[in-house]
């Protein structure tokens, strides 16, 4: 019952202030409207701006997770010594200014051979680093959960190769990390601003900035798009877990 | 203020109005003199620098693909979204500054000064201090439009990297749903009626306008910009009472009442007065304060490395014709020539009364500027905020 | 030739020229992973350090650190480590016990439902969410038009409150730090067999008994990291703070952003040594962290 309790109130805290957005959204005054929402309907820009922020998510989130995921349990497993090095590089980009580290990314890569501003691809590979600490934490979290070591030597003692041991074995035992690192990366560029700003401005426009564009010319109109994204960064995180509720592999049911 | 008498008498007054600005910049120092360019000029030609032709610039322009990338320069401030829609009616040109219209001053330079191998933006729009940075610091390049001698020495670099654009008074939006008598000073926003109601642009250490706020405070409080504890000092006492909350003043505030009087620059309060009435919010009456107002010009600099230098150029040479003047004048903000500009009637009624920007004090003394910021930058958070 | 050699000790004698080869297959696995995070994380960093060591008129020097140890800088430091210290203790404990209702309890069938609300929530942060709580909470927001209405009480002018006051910074940080948690220790979760609780309780013990022996010491690394990762996220916050406080309170990321986003002031070396500062103060976090989880891994045993 107390799970019940907790989880309520929990729903209920993070509830409460999206009222206040809604009731700023639906009503004019004392008019109750739908006006707001219905713009987003038309607007050309919102639609195309979405679809460069979800686009963007996906690419992050297939980049990053697979290169994470392969990374902490290869250190984990055979590199332990270069766990504390890890878990440090995991920190640092909390610790770096986003303006910085764009303007720091800008300077590096407009000149030949790496040519990247301006560019998605970059925007993609900066987002990658800006989820990192979450995608390690999730990843490490659900590695230290079980017991990788013992499965590792079992499936190593019965014959199979490192990537066979990799795909087969341990990704789907912990699939709950994956899929926490791939919706916490995906919440991320949904909502990121700064980089997206610095790094590609009009050449790219995402979701956030046009946002923000909104926001200083019509915040009931802002207020409603950012309404709209929580309900479509949702509808997406459910999609997404529904297809990936089986892990490849079927290790996964008879641990259960 | 209808019909030739009103409209006589309007330009008189602002005859008289710029006359007196006039000596009192006079008075400014000129440290812009006293920071001569570090630019090598490699880069252009000294005939780059000297108005040119329309035809000359516009031909340019076309084969520079009738492209311009601005940078700080917001769709609803002052209108430049009006102002680049004439640039695109008159010579044909696409202007992309909505998602980069976020950008700050520092902001902008700093990017400027990054992307300089591989270059998107072309001209900013920043604060009155950052021209002579953006000179010293060698991020931009020179150019003197048709109109140069309209604009007053003081608001200008002497070889043209940088120039005024317009200006806004501070001046009291009162949300007037929530607030029965209007204050029309600083010292009226002590009144208790006023609790959890004063909200300026965030953080003057950050915000430029929220700084205007400040040191108008310091003027209606004895002091002045090159003295501003007075104004650091009337903040915390409004604290103390209740009366000023750390709310931002936007758009957003007002339409949600949360900020009850907003101190802003005129021409963005004037501008969201009217989208919050078209919004059907409530009606905030704008009013300058009698004992304390300041305003500070903006400037437009071209990216020293800008990919599309004509362009820029044309830019330039329309928003200093009286189309583009107007213009921002049609976004609430005094355009740098208005002394020169025939305004239309209509316009002009939209406009605080020539009288109430009698006592207005324009801040071009950069020397002084930089030391109130000091001061501002160590005495806010401690006295103001508590910290 | 398979290099899966059984993780055995290996006698001094081993061949030298299978070590090295091992040990170079073992880099080659972290390389892409070294190679995308020197690029892009690593080499700006540099570019900071080395910002923070350039003056203001030119040439090398320390000036810009010790400008940094300023009255209010340290001050700054030690509000925003404190902040995230109590979000992050917040987070844990109320994200654990959530987590745990959601893996274990009777709420298990929805679990999807809270992940993916959890996943949205996380990164609702910045000017939308502190529009949503000034919209709630503020001076005129509902749930304070509406306590006035019901109670005649007004919460800023009778309680003192404020939501732009620090502790309605905690209320708000908590908003993304719970789902974050909650996310980070699902999975961790997952990894505490209902097995065991099960022959817990067959074997007589009480709850608690069964925490403190059975599943914090299992849970203990997972939730410490994410403690850890819930302190950098909050320590590292800024456009919520900004958009909420609007410099009310003194944060690290506040101070810097007013160095590099503002129209007033512009000082990027400055900037940037209090960037190296708040690297050694998430370094400083990260050792407490790795020396809490040896703690815990000794008590497991």
């Amino acid at each position: 019952m107390t799970g019940w309790a907790v989880v309520l109130a929990f729903f209920a805290y993070l509830i409460l202030p999206l009222v206040g957005i809604l009731q700023f959204t639906f009503f004019d005054g004392p008019r109750f409207t739908l006006a707001h929402y219905l713009q987003a309907v038309s607007d050309r820009e919102f639609q195309t701006y979405m679809g460069h922020s979800l686009a963007l998510a996906a690419a992050t989130v297939a980049v990053t997770v697979a290169l994470v995921t392969f990374t902490t349990y290869w250190v984990h497993t055979r590199a332990r010594w270069l766990k504390p090095v890890l878990e440090f590089v995991a920190f640092l980009p909390f610790v770096v200014p986003a303006v910085t580290l764009a303007l720091g990314l800008i300077q590096l890569y407009s000149r030949p051979p790496l040519v990247l501003t301006g560019t998605p691809q970059l925007l993609t590979l900066a987002y990658g680093v800006l989820a990192m600490p979450f995608t390690y934490r999730a990843v490490e979290n659900a590695l230290g959960a079980i017991d990788a070591q013992t499965l590792s030597e079992a499936a190593q003692s019965l014959g199979a190769r490192w990537t066979q041991r990799f795909l087969t074995v341990i990704v789907p035992n912990v699939w709950p990390g994956v899929v926490s690192a791939a919706l916490l990366t995906f919440s991320l560029v949904m909502g990121e601003f700064t980089l997206a700003l610095f790094l590609v401005g009009s050449a790219y426009e995402t979701y956030p900035l046009y946002l923000n564009q909104v926001w200083r010319s019509d915040p009931k109109y802002g207020a409603a798009i950012a309404i709209l994204s929580f309900l479509i960064t949702w509808g997406s995180s459910v999609v997404f877990l529904a297809a990936s509720r089986r892990a490849p592999g079927q290790v996964q049911a008879a641990l259960k | 203020m209808k019909g030739s008498a009103g409209e006589a008498r309007f330009h008189r007054d602002l005859e008289a109005l710029t006359r007196r600005r006039f000596l009192q910049w006079a008075g400014a120092a000129g440290l812009a003199a006293v920071l001569g360019p570090r630019l090598d000029h490699a880069a252009e030609g000294a005939s780059m620098t000297g108005p040119l032709p329309i035809s000359q610039l516009l031909a340019g322009a076309k084969k520079e693909g009738l492209q311009l990338h601005a940078y700080g320069m917001p769709p609803d401030w002052a209108n430049w979204e009006g102002i680049f829609a004439g640039f695109k009616r008159k010579y044909g040109v696409t202007s992309i500054y909505k998602p980069e219209g976020d950008l700050s001053s520092a902001q902008e330079l700093q990017k400027f000064e990054a992307e300089k191998d591989h270059p998107v933006g072309d001209i900013g729009d920043v604060g009155f201090k950052w021209g002579p940075v953006a000179v010293q610091k060698g991020l931009v390049q020179a150019y003197k439009n048709s109109h140069w001698a309209d604009i007053p020495a003081n608001l200008k670099d002497p070889n043209g990297y940088w120039v005024a654009e317009y200006s806004g008074a501070m001046s009291f939006a009162v949300n007037t749903a929530r607030v029965k008598k209007i204050p029309h000073a600083w010292k009226d926003l002590l009144d208790p009626a006023y609790r959890n109601m004063i909200a300026i642009d965030q953080d003057p250490r950050q915000a430029f306008d929220a700084f205007g706020a400040v040191i108008s405070a310091a003027y209606a409080n004895g002091g002045s910009v090159s003295n501003v504890e007075p104004g650091i000092e009337f903040f915390a006492k409004l604290k103390k009472a209740g009366n000023f909350i750390p709310v931002k003043a936007e758009l957003a505030s007002m339409q949600t009442g949360e900020a009850g009087i907003a101190i802003r620059w005129t021409f963005l309060n004037l501008a969201d007065r009217d989208a919050v009435l078209a919004k059907g919010g409530p009606r905030y009456e704008v009013v300058i304060p009698s004992d304390g107002s300041v305003a500070s010009p903006y400037v437009s600099v071209i990216n020293r490395w800008a990919p599309h230098p004509y362009t820029a150029r044309l830019f330039q040479e329309y928003l200093f014709s009286d189309e583009g003047q107007l213009g921002l004048l049609e976004g609430y903000a005094t355009p740098v020539r208005i002394s020169k500009l025939k305004v239309p009637a209509s316009l002009a009624a939209k406009l605080p009364p020539a009288s109430s920007l009698a006592h207005v004090v324009y801040l071009t003394d950069l020397k002084a500027l930089d030391e109130a910021q000091k001061v501002v930058n160590e005495q806010w958070g401690p006295k103001v905020m508590g910290q | 030739m398979s290099l899966a050699v059984p993780r055995v000790h290996h006698p001094p004698s081993f061949p030298l020229h299978l070590r090295l080869a091992r040990a170079a297959a073992t880099l080659a696995g972290v390389l892409p992973f070294g190679l995308f995070v020197g690029l892009f994380l690593l080499l700006p960093v540099a570019k900071m350090v080395a910002g923070a060591l350039t003056l203001a008129h030119g040439g090398v020097g320390l000036d810009n650190f010790r400008r940094a140890l300023a009255p209010q800088y340290l001050s700054a430091f030690r509000t925003s480590i404190l902040l995230s210290l109590e979000t992050a203790l917040l987070g844990v404990l109320l994200g654990t016990a959530v987590a745990y209702a959601v893996v274990h309890g009777a709420v298990r069938r929805h679990q999807g439902l809270v992940v993916t609300f959890c996943t949205v929530t996380s990164n609702f942060a910045g000017v939308p969410l502190a529009f949503a709580f000034i919209t709630t909470l503020g001076a005129v927001g509902w749930v304070t038009v509406l306590v006035q209405r019901l109670f005649h009480v007004n919460l800023y002018t009778d309680l003192g409150f404020a939501i732009y006051s620090y502790y309605g910074l905690v209320l708000v940080y908590a908003y993304f730090q719970l789902p974050l948690m909650v996310l980070l220790a699902v999975p961790a979760m997952h990894g505490l067999r209902s097995e065991w609780r099960e022959a817990a309780r067959i074997l007589g013990a009480s709850p608690w008994q069964y925490w403190r022996d059975v599943g914090l010491p299992v849970l203990a690394p997972s939730l410490a990291g994410a403690a850890a990762l819930l302190f950098a996220n909050a320590f590292g916050a800024y456009a919520t703070a900004y958009s909420l406080s609007s410099g009310a309170i003194n944060l690290i990321t506040l101070r810097i952003g007013t160095l590099i986003n503002g129209d007033v002031t512009f000082d990027a070396g400055l900037a940037n040594a209090l960037g190296v500062g708040m690297t050694a103060v998430v370094g400083a976090a990260i050792l407490v962290y790795q020396a809490a989880n040896r703690t815990a891994r000794r008590w497991m045993r």
